[in-house]
């Protein structure tokens, strides 16, 4: 393998399906005392830049960096292209990883800004806000509401018990039917940020092999404890992010972030991702506007992050069908952990979850929150931490519905979409032992993943776009 | 409508050489071809077959690409200058 070779101004490199070559150049004179370069025939290059053919693409990133390593994935495409000698480096291949990753948020900041353009908003994606546009564009007619009998009827195969059934029906999120729901999935997911300068290794390695998810829960807990004065800004914040409320007093080692939303319905799904809440919740509301959903009852499903609902709501307020639902599973394990905390002994936390989740599942938030206030002095251990779960509560009220009906009635409880998209678009290939991520490689990467996840690999290859649209539309 | 068509022939043919002289390596020869030698006892093992035909098709493949299109974008400079 070989760095990119220097070739005369006029050669034109190319990394292609069947391997490097370069396309030797000639300089004709064009009568006018100047000269015409064989090179400015083809696509524009810079500097050290080669052509990526469209065969190069599909092989080396779309089936091949989003799967595996970029030194395993060049030692292969090396081995395929019959070029062990001159053959493409592993930087160089994630190099134009990044390129390309770059090219597709690139894609969608800009189709998201024409789209909004068009409908009579802000063109910079990022800082849209859409109050402005509450009169002219909300929606005409309001999505059905599930009320009456069948509601009723859900209500009543939930086996919502007698003390807990008026709590269930004066619970405020409204029950829609499912096949007007667009859902809506949105989270961060992060990855270990690879450091500036790599001093030699002191013995001290056990930092940087720390468990992913434990650091992960650990910035999912900070996030979510914001105070609503911080949210606003961590809507905007960069991908990196550095958490230092780790209890062992060991330094954390810093994160890159990026931000995934997932949009599903009639069983289609499109995978986005950016750097910042504020950019990847407007790519949605352009999806949502070219397509036409914006009718439909908009469903998101969020983990608690407080910055989050803020920045939902200051782009979807307008429209009046906007419902953000707590996922059941944060709910429940927030509260488990929580009570770890505040109630003396595992047996009294127990009893006080399972109260607490019977509550919560029947959407009876000020009666859990009454429960909680209500536990006897001499069975808590850290008062603080009890009060810091009311608060939440109380932050959280107008997202958690009556579970137990939405569950009969065939809704989404749960963020799960997100997960799944969050495990494909990022963790299952940038969370392993010993992997470090540039923020712009981590978005990168994770951006060529969705062209396969949305099934627009063709679109991407001959056209070099990535519509905002389910792949059967497009 | 005018086209331009790809043609490709693999040949195999017997040859003389001693272990200094033969073509181990993908060679470029002086008629464009490229060419590479293996040991006729393995001429009916087929993995061997595979590889020699791989081996010696991807440079000409890459040579191949990059002759055309440098006479392609000549030509067409050339209609420009006109």
């Amino acid at each position: 393998m070989s760095p990119v070779p220097t070739q005369p101004s006029t050669s034109y490199p190319v990394e292609g399906e069947v391997g490097r070559f370069t396309i030797a150049g000639h300089e004709v004179a064009d009568g006018n005392g100047g000269t015409l370069r064989t090179r400015d025939l083809f696509p524009k290059l810079q500097g050290r830049q080669l052509y990526c053919t469209a065969g190069f693409k599909e092989l080396a990133l779309l089936l091949g960096v989003t799967d595996a390593s970029f030194r395993k994935e060049t030692t292969k495409l090396n081995r395929l292209r019959r070029q062990q000698e001159g053959g493409i480096a592993p930087t160089t291949l994630r190099d134009i990883s990044e390129r390309e990753g770059a090219k597709v948020v690139a894609c969608w900041v800009a189709t998201a800004g024409d789209i909004l353009e068009e409908h009579g908003f802000s063109q910079d994606v990022g800082s849209c806000d859409t109050s402005s546009r509450a009169d002219a564009e909300a929606p005409s007619v309001a999505p059905t509401l599930i009320a009456g009998e069948h509601l009723n009827e859900a209500m009543a195969t939930a086996k919502i018990p007698e003390d807990l059934l008026t709590s269930a029906q004066a619970n405020p999120i409204p029950y829609d039917r499912p096949e007007d729901v667009v859902e809506i999935g949105v989270d961060a997911v992060l990855a270990k940020k690879q450091k500036e300068d790599r001093a030699r290794s002191t013995g001290d390695s056990s930092a940087a092999q720390e468990e992913p998810r434990k650091a992960t829960l650990c910035a999912a807990n900070s996030d979510q404890e914001q105070s609503p004065g911080a949210s606003t800004a961590a809507v905007n914040q960069p991908a990196e992010q550095v958490h230092e409320d780790r209890r062992d007093g060991k330094k954390p080692r810093p994160r890159v972030s990026n931000k995934v939303a997932t949009i599903r319905q009639d069983g289609q799904s499109y995978t986005m991702v950016a750097a910042t809440y504020a950019v990847v919740l407007t790519f949605v509301l352009a999806f949502l506007l070219r397509n036409g959903l914006r009718d439909r009852a908009i469903c998101f499903f969020v983990d608690g992050e407080r910055c989050l609902k803020n920045a939902i709501m200051a782009r979807f307020k307008w429209l009046s069908s906007v419902r953000v639902i707590l996922d059941w599973h944060h709910l429940d394990k927030k509260c488990g952990e929580v009570l770890s905390s505040a109630i003396k002994g595992r047996k009294l936390r127990n009893e006080h979850w399972e109260q607490l989740k019977r509550l919560l599942w029947y959407g009876a938030v000020p009666k859990a929150i009454a429960y909680l206030e209500a536990i006897d002095i001499t069975q808590i251990k850290d008062q603080r931490a009890l009060q810091s779960l009311v608060g939440y509560l109380k932050k959280h009220q107008d997202e958690i519905p009556c579970y137990a009906v939405r569950k009969q009635l065939g809704l989404r409880n749960s963020s799960n979409l997100v997960e799944k998209a969050n495990d494909l678009s990022v963790s299952s290939r940038q969370k392993h032992n010993g992997m470090s991520w540039s923020s712009e490689g981590s978005l990168g990467l994770a951006a060529i993943t969705t062209i396969r996840m949305n099934h627009h690999e063709e679109t991407w290859l001959d056209h070099g776009c990535m519509p905002l649209q389910f792949a059967k539309a497009a | 409508m005018e086209y331009e068509r790809v043609r490709v022939r693999v040949e195999f043919e017997e040859c003389l050489a001693t272990p200094e002289t033969n073509k181990a390596e993908p060679t470029k020869v002086s008629d464009g071809c490229f060419e590479v030698d293996f040991d006729r006892t393995l001429e009916l093992d087929i993995n061997t077959n595979e590889q020699a035909v791989l081996a010696v098709s991807y440079p000409a493949i890459r040579d191949a690409l990059a002759s055309e299109l440098s006479r392609v974008s000549k030509k067409k400079s050339k209609k420009q200058q006109v």
